[in-house]
């Protein structure tokens, strides 16, 4: 599904572009379809820079990005704005990535508008359809994102993203703010996508328990390189 | 009282009531809360974001805004909190009760150097010389594991594990007998996380001082604290010694917090947390139970003991055990003198 | 290989989770100073285009200054020839440059005045006027933006707020005139116009310090009440703090970060000087000067004026950035991840 191969990340400061910061460091691993590679590191070892360049999100430094044959490290305008319906993201603060001036309605039926995934009029069906798949009541969807609890905003950033019936999700912290009940069901909420949809999910986290959970395969990562893969047994 | 220990008591709280009025209605953050710490304890409180805990914590300093409404006794060695003066409340503050509040890094102020922030503290409150306050800050931040070359830098420099380090020492600079800390651990890494408790555990444990920790995080509690208090809605649901919380809990809810985490099957309980200002009928947790009876959405349970010390919340575990003693949680037998000169205070 | 367990992790518990740099307060300076030069480089560009592309032949002007009404081309011409001005326009741009390093701004056209000398006679007036005023609306509004911050006293905030109301409403020169009729025509205290002494100077100041006064007041309060709901402000409180404290150490250094550059502007403002008031009470400064040589249409005068006005609001700018710098330290450093 997804391979990549010696991925870096070099961020350039200075006057002259002459200081560098290594966020990845050369990264090899591979997603099969329908399994999960877990992510761990402390904070600030580029696991995020790393999930984010996957998706194409940040611009690589060098390496190459194969999703499903093709290396998408060198897509360049339509096909790359293709490709983001393929491979979505979601977010540790889904808070400060939701418009607060959209209703939820507004917000799941963006992405749907904007790549004319469905017609004008299914557009309420497919809405009602995917907030029942993450199991939102539907007298919230013309509410703003403010009147909504931390793990509702989570639910209604993962109906976005399945409305755009994604193949690969990159999970970036998706529960490190929320509280233990509610990381408890959308962990699970995932695992359940994941199986239904048979979606391949890149699943970050510096939680060790939460990624043992998640995975079927976890890479330890430290100062940009992964250091280490572990395959989970059950 | 039923329980009977033989250190002496530092704090109780009895029938603390706490609202807010916004415009949407009557915010009850805390209903009818009682608890006791005593000398050299360390209380957890544990529930989850919006259940009323950092409430709780602000409401012992009288630190809430201008709309909340306090009603209840807190008694601090005798006095009681809520008919102090606004300066009798100015000595405790610091002194007495020292307080970490939630997300160190806006709770320093950002045009004041770390140092001198710290070290103002000695100034005001010893009366010490800018230079002595200036070389007790050095040490303070040397105790917490940070080079005291770094205390002319500002806030903004430091990272979060850093800022909660110094949180710690501004809150344990005078030796207070009580800290309050408010999910000191919070959005750090695990191994920090660890450093930090390890930190705060052995400053506290050293002074003989207590410390109510308020957290949603089980493990954390778990390896801290000597009795615990589970907070749902509002209210708190089970309170008892750490260890029997969290290996036999008597409600609910705290069994599905504790069987939540991955490592322990990632229990999934739908639902979300109630409103506070429309709280379900009868026991708050109800709607979201696994072992509901046909009363639970009818009568409010209230806090009885089941096993010694261990009080819970919870119809199905009366029911279920046969052993629970008909005492409700710290309730006095006769109305306490000091009520009504307390009365109603608004903060 | 196992992960390490957390417990097991041990790393020096001082280190620093991010990179910070640290920009040193000259290299800000110095950073800051090479713009205000871009800016000025850019200013002498659009002065001297700007009277370029004015109405009216300056060649004209100046041979009508000369010689009189009667007109003849060659005249003209000639005033053309001897005064450069049949040279091509970026050629005329650099000896004006030229010039301009050499301090030389030209003569007025009409008085035939040093341009630069003109103005340098004119600065003190205006700095006086200006601080003056300045001083005046910071003494008039610090005060009443704490007070009624602070205020739970509704009649009296709601009696700043109607202040700070007509303060903004009322023209200067209309408070001007009030201020002329009340003190020199009714009360005969302070005179109505001149220069020289504190008694010339007092409704001058006093206009341009009320009209200020309004906003920087509403600001101060704005701001004020703001940084007191911030965390360390409870935070301060928490510690055992008294109000006072509170107030003066931990909210008002942050509080007057916005009023800081408000009262920047308007320094550079002023500087430039107050052009309506200056004129209401005839006060001698650069605005006067500038409103006077435009009626006379003097090109050469104008343009130094302007050039003299955006370099002075370019140093009050810069050293509104330097004062923002001391005062909070998040400005000074560069932060990345």
């Amino acid at each position: 599904m997804l391979e990549v191969k010696d991925l870096k990340k070099h961020y350039y400061s200075g006057l002259f572009q002459i200081k560098v910061n290594k966020a990845v460091d050369g990264v090899n691993f591979r997603i099969e379809k329908g399994k999960t590679l877990g992510l761990v590191g402390k904070s600030g070892c580029g696991k995020s820079t790393l999930g984010r360049t996957v998706l194409r999100l940040l611009e690589p430094t060098e390496g190459s990005i194969i999703f499903d044959g093709k290396d998408i490290s060198i897509l360049k305008g339509h096909s790359l704005k293709y490709l983001g319906t393929r491979m979505q993201i979601i977010f540790q603060n889904p808070e400060s990535c939701l418009n607060p001036k959209m209703k939820v309605y507004d917000i799941i039926a963006e992405p749907l508008r904007l790549h004319r995934l469905c017609a004008k009029d299914k557009e309420l069906e497919r809405i009602k359809e995917l907030i029942e798949i993450v199991s939102l009541n539907e007298e919230l969807l013309f509410r703003y994102p403010k009147e909504l609890s931390g793990g509702q905003l989570q639910r209604v950033a993962i109906a976005r993203i399945l409305s755009m019936k994604p193949e690969l999700i990159v999970a970036d912290e998706p529960t490190s703010m929320l509280d233990p009940l509610v990381q408890a069901q959308i962990l699970s909420l995932l695992k359940g996508l994941q199986i239904k949809f048979k979606i391949s999910f890149l699943f970050i986290s510096h939680d060790i328990k939460v990624v043992e959970w998640m995975s079927d395969e976890i890479a330890f990562m430290e100062k940009g390189k992964i250091v280490n893969f572990k395959i989970v047994s059950r | 009282m039923s329980i009977s220990f033989l250190s002496t008591q530092l704090l109780s709280v009895e029938n603390l009531n706490v609202s807010f009025k916004t415009s949407k209605g009557l915010v009850k953050a805390n209903e009818n809360i009682s608890f006791e710490i005593k000398e050299g304890e360390i209380f957890g409180l544990i529930g989850e974001t919006g259940c009323g805990k950092t409430t709780l914590g602000k409401a012992l300093l009288r630190l809430l805004s201008n709309n909340a409404r306090i009603e209840g006794r807190i008694v601090y060695r005798g006095k009681n909190i809520l008919s102090l003066s606004e300066k009798e409340m100015r000595s405790l503050r610091g002194k007495e009760i020292g307080i970490m509040l939630q997300d160190s890094s806006i709770c320093f102020n950002p045009v004041l150097s770390v140092g001198s922030q710290i070290a103002e503290i000695y100034r005001y409150h010893e009366g010490m010389k800018k230079k002595d306050a200036e070389k007790k800050a050095s040490e303070m931040l040397e105790l917490v594991g940070i080079d005291s070359s770094r205390k002319s830098e500002y806030p903004h420099q430091f990272s979060g594990g850093m800022l909660q380090r110094v949180m710690m020492v501004v809150a344990l600079a005078l030796k207070p007998r009580l800290l309050i800390a408010d999910e000191p651990t919070k959005g750090l890494d695990p191994d920090i996380k660890l450093q930090i408790l390890e930190i705060i555990a052995k400053l506290v444990k050293k002074e003989n001082s207590s410390m109510l920790l308020i957290t949603h995080d089980l493990d954390v509690s778990t390896k801290l604290t000597d009795r615990t208090a589970v907070m749902y809605a509002g209210e708190i649901v089970e309170i008892g010694k750490t260890a029997t919380v969290i290996s036999d809990p008597k409600h609910p809810y705290t069994f599905a917090l504790l069987h939540s985490l991955p490592e322990k099957g990632l229990m999934n309980v739908s639902g979300q947390s109630p409103s506070l200002i429309f709280p379900p009928s009868g026991c708050r947790y109800h709607p979201r139970c696994s072992n509901q009876l046909v009363d639970c959405s009818k009568i409010h349970p209230t806090l009885l003991e089941h096993v010694d010390d261990h009080f819970a919340r919870c119809l199905f575990s009366e029911k279920n055990s046969k052993n629970v003693k008909r005492e409700p949680h710290l309730i006095p037998d006769t109305p306490s003198p000091g009520c009504a000169e307390v009365g109603i205070r608004h903060c | 290989m196992e992960y390490p367990k957390a417990s097991e992790v041990k790393r020096p518990i001082s280190e620093n989770d991010r990179n910070i740099r640290r920009i040193s307060m000259w290299k800000y300076i110095a950073n800051r100073l090479a713009m205000v030069l871009i800016v000025i480089a850019g200013v002498t560009l659009v002065s001297f285009f700007a009277m370029y592309l004015a109405p009216g032949d300056p060649a004209e002007l100046i041979a009508l200054e000369r010689y009189g009404q009667d007109l003849d081309k060659s005249q003209i011409e000639s005033v053309r020839e001897a005064e450069g001005l049949d040279a091509p326009v970026y050629f005329q741009y650099f000896i004006w440059l030229d010039h301009l390093l050499h301090l030389d701004l030209g003569r007025s056209i009409i008085t035939s005045d040093d341009v630069l000398e003109e103005i340098l006679l004119k600065l003190p007036a205006t700095i006086e006027l200006t601080v003056a005023g300045l001083l005046i609306s910071l003494l008039i509004a610090l005060p009443i933006g704490v007070l009624s911050a602070f205020q739970k006293n509704i009649l009296l905030d709601n009696c700043c707020a109607f202040f700070s109301l007509i303060g903004i409403s009322i023209p200067n020169f209309w408070l001007g005139i009030l201020l002329i009729w009340l003190f020199s025509l009714t009360l005969h205290i302070f005179p109505s116009y001149g220069y020289g002494s504190l008694s010339h100077l007092t409704l001058p100041a006093l206009t341009l310090g009320i009209s200020m006064s309004s906003i920087t007041a509403r600001l101060t309060r704005a701001s004020l009440m703001e940084v007191m709901e911030k965390e360390y402000i409870l935070a301060a409180r928490a510690r055992g703090f008294d109000e006072y404290t509170v107030v003066l150490r931990h909210a008002l250094k942050n509080a007057l970060l916005p009023v800081v550059t408000f009262a920047g502007m308007q320094l550079g403002y002023l500087l430039g000087g107050a052009v309506i008031v200056e004129t209401i009470f005839s006060w001698p400064g650069i605005g006067k000067l500038l409103v006077d040589s435009i009626f006379a249409r003097d090109f050469s005068m104008v343009q130094g004026c302007v050039l003299f006005i955006a370099v002075l609001f370019s140093l009050s700018s810069l050293a509104v950035d330097i004062l923002y710098a001391v005062l909070d330290p998040r400005i000074r450093y560069d932060m990345y991840d």
